[in-house]
């Protein structure tokens, strides 16, 4: 037990008497300059639109779609089998749009502004990406 | 549980004011240094490595909940950098047999060790710890010179904390093998002639 006790006390002297390694003068300098080019590199590559903004479009879009694709059934195959959107709208709450009537034209011209919509914000976006990238 | 010093820096850092993380890196520079230098064993590849480490550190601030001290999270990143970095360029690591340790010659092995001047002291030392394989050579950095409790350091080196306790042990025994090896002979036998 005291041979055990001597031995810690020996490493224990012998490990005060090391001592810390240094790196080079310019170090945290150095450490500096890639945490600053770190924080400008991470302002820069900011989206320019947010996850929840992407969420709130896509639910939009799929919103108009659904809504193109009901009054399109509606005005299309009028007493004719049932596709898989009038499947989906022909329950309770369809009968809330039922007084509400869109021609053809307004509808197409809906879903391709959508479309148009999303495919101008990626373009955009990896416009400015590129445009920004270092 | 982190010191007040280190809360009040992280926070400024946090709330967007980088410069305040040169006193962090300052303050922990030299140990997580000698953490990568005892695992690297070499000193550009131990600066690089070390560069990193403050880096992720700076990175994963926004993670660090303050469930341990602020220096035992730092060392822990440390360690596990350097343990990537050695697994990248499949790096041999040294092995100490314990065969060859002869237990009960401490108070020689001592007296042969206090002959030399405090500069070759010193530079033995220096010299036992990086032969030291180097889980072994951190544990013992961060007990005796650190002074962090056995529980903190089995969460830097990820293991339980009785066996950290074990490889206490076994690193006490390594290091004055070690050392065994590094002392003049003349000196070891010297001693070990007076002492017959």
């Amino acid at each position: 037990m005291k041979e055990e006790i001597n031995k810690e006390d020996f490493i224990k002297e012998l490990m005060r008497k090391s001592h810390l390694e240094s790196p080079t003068e310019g170090f945290t300098l150095q450490v500096m300059q890639q945490i600053e080019k770190e924080v400008v590199v991470r302002k820069l590559y900011t989206p320019l639109i947010t996850k929840k903004m992407w969420l709130i479009i896509t639910v939009l879009f799929a919103f108009f779609l659904s809504i193109a694709f009901y009054f399109l059934g509606n005005l299309e195959t009028k007493n004719t089998t049932a596709s898989l959107f009038q499947n989906v709208f022909q329950n309770s709450w369809d009968k809330l749009f039922l007084s509400i009537r869109f021609s053809k034209t307004l509808t197409f011209s809906l879903v391709l502004f959508f479309i148009c919509s999303l495919l101008q914000m990626f373009f955009i976006t990896s416009y400015f990406n590129r445009k920004t990238k270092l | 549980m982190i010191s007040t010093e280190d809360q009040i820096y992280i926070q400024k850092v946090l709330q967007g004011d980088t410069q305040s993380f040169t006193v962090l890196v300052d303050k922990y520079k030299d140990l997580v240094f000698t953490i990568a230098i005892r695992m690297l064993k070499n000193r550009d590849e131990a600066e690089e490595a070390a560069q990193d480490i403050f880096i992720k550190v700076y990175k994963s601030l926004p993670k660090f909940q303050g469930n341990s001290k602020f220096s035992t999270w730092v060392y822990k990143i440390a360690y596990h950098t350097c343990l990537d970095v050695l697994k990248k360029y499949k790096k041999e690591t040294l092995a100490v047999s314990l065969e060859d340790y002869k237990g009960n010659e401490v108070s020689e092995l001592e007296s042969a060790f206090h002959v030399l001047v405090q500069q070759e002291q010193q530079e033995i030392i220096q010299k036992c710890l990086t032969i030291l394989p180097y889980e072994e050579s951190i544990l013992l950095t961060l007990y005796y010179y650190e002074e962090q409790s056995l529980e903190e350091i089995a969460r830097v080196l990820n293991i339980s904390s009785n066996n950290a306790k074990v490889k206490l042990f076994r690193s006490r025994k390594k290091l004055e093998t070690i050392l065994r090896m590094q002392l003049p002979t003349e000196i070891i036998e010297n001693y070990e002639r007076r002492n017959k």
